[in-house]
């Protein structure tokens, strides 16, 4: 075993892994124990199972009416809308602009694009953060902020364009569990398709889809 | 009559098949959003977060492993996690977590084969949650619903960090075995 961490040091944080509530050094840690420990690794998972189960024993309520409508007019490609979106473009906005002020940018009346935006969504799904793109004439911009709980340490942005190319927009730190990065970009934020950004430690990431 | 499995369901969701949309959403829409109002404690941000957790299960759809539990189960995770992100955004203070597991459960759209397990499979759970000291309890549901850490649960309940540690360690084992030892009795 290459772990650093022993069974004993996992199992011990095995019941907050597995209920998604380890904080970041020791979720990456213990996440390293299960890759070369299968029998941790099953321990976790039955914990996981039991914690997901858990769920079922929350309550059912009836939906105000129109609800099933207006959810399904959504669960189509061309309809998609982000209940809530607006704390989100306030906050691309506040970036925007805090970029703009530091004198990154000038003072422009070029055309602009819309800003766009896509959550980031880790391997299972889960929705961890958010990532903006906005541009001019005069350049292109990304926000990305992680609101989920997230291992400390370094991650690079990664922006996939549409000719297939792949390109690193620029690396930023997690503390806290958290994080938030705003800066200029070298290619056009309408050429983006898709924005990655993963740990430097190359074991985890989270996808952004900006191909609709 | 017959009636399409949920994964059935789910995977005609991810293809686009409107009438398995409109069947997915009639069929989950109680549980989705009564957990979302449960978790967030408003109607209207409930309403919100439970139609951001069908979006997500439509674009996510083909990530399901059905090897790692039921259709309803992965739905409640998305919409527990779409819920936890907005009362982190929105509602600095969490809503008491008893209250949750605490409201009463409805009968919903009929899927007599779908919610017979469910029941159950709550009755269970509910027996052995009710089983925990309420100090675990309280410990286990901060984790469970509301993603709060250890930290966070010792904050809200006023307890060291390496007690909050404990309690939901030693609560959240207590429940696998209870619920391990009801399976194979």
């Amino acid at each position: 075993m290459t772990s650093s961490v022993s069974c004993d040091e996992c199992r011990e944080w095995a019941p907050e892994l597995a209920l998604g509530v380890l904080d970041g050094a020791d979720r990456a840690s213990a996440l390293a124990h299960t890759m070369t420990c299968a029998p941790c690794r099953a321990y976790v998972d039955e914990l996981a199972t039991t914690a997901d189960s858990l769920l079922l024993a929350g309550p059912e309520a009836e939906p105000p009416f129109g609800f099933e409508a207006r959810t399904v007019a959504l669960l189509r490609p061309a309809q998609v809308r982000r209940p809530g979106r607006l704390r989100w473009f306030a906050a691309a906005a506040a970036v925007i602009v805090a970029i703009a002020t530091a004198g990154v940018v000038g003072r422009s009346t070029a055309p602009r694009e819309p800003l766009r935006s896509a959550s980031l969504f880790a391997a299972d799904g889960t929705s961890v953060g958010r990532v903006f793109l906005y541009g001019d004439a005069r350049g292109s911009w990304c926000f990305v902020s992680l609101s989920s709980p997230s291992a400390r340490g370094e991650y690079d942005v990664r922006a996939r364009l549409r000719d297939g190319r792949t390109v690193v927009v620029q690396r930023f730190a997690v503390s806290a569990g958290r994080g938030s990065y705003g800066s200029v970009m070298s290619v056009r934020a309408a050429d983006v398709v898709e924005m990655r950004v993963l740990s430097t430690a190359g074991s985890w990431g989270y996808t952004a889809d900006l191909s609709t | 009559m017959w009636s399409p499995s949920d994964d059935a369901l789910l995977a005609g969701l991810g293809s686009g098949d409107d009438e398995a949309a409109v069947a997915f959403v009639r069929r989950f829409q109680h549980r989705v959003y009564g957990l979302a109002l449960g978790i967030v404690g408003d109607a209207g941000l409930a309403q919100d977060v439970a139609q951001e957790a069908f979006i997500r299960a439509w674009r996510h759809a083909s990530t399901y492993d059905a090897r790692r539990g039921p259709v309803i189960t992965w739905l409640l995770a998305i919409t527990r996690n779409a819920s936890i992100d907005t009362v982190r955004m929105r509602r600095p203070q969490p809503v008491d977590p008893e209250s949750i597991t605490a409201l009463q459960l409805p009968s919903a759209e009929p899927h007599p084969d779908a919610l017979a397990v469910l029941s159950d499979e709550t009755a269970k759970l509910r027996k052995a949650l009710e089983l925990l000291p309420t100090d675990q309890r309280r410990a286990v549901l901060l984790a469970s619903y509301l993603g709060r850490t250890a930290r966070e649960v010792g904050e809200i309940e006023g307890i060291p960090l390496g007690t909050a540690k404990t309690r939901i360690r030693t609560g959240l084992i207590r429940l696998h075995s209870a619920l391990v030892m009801e399976r194979e009795a």
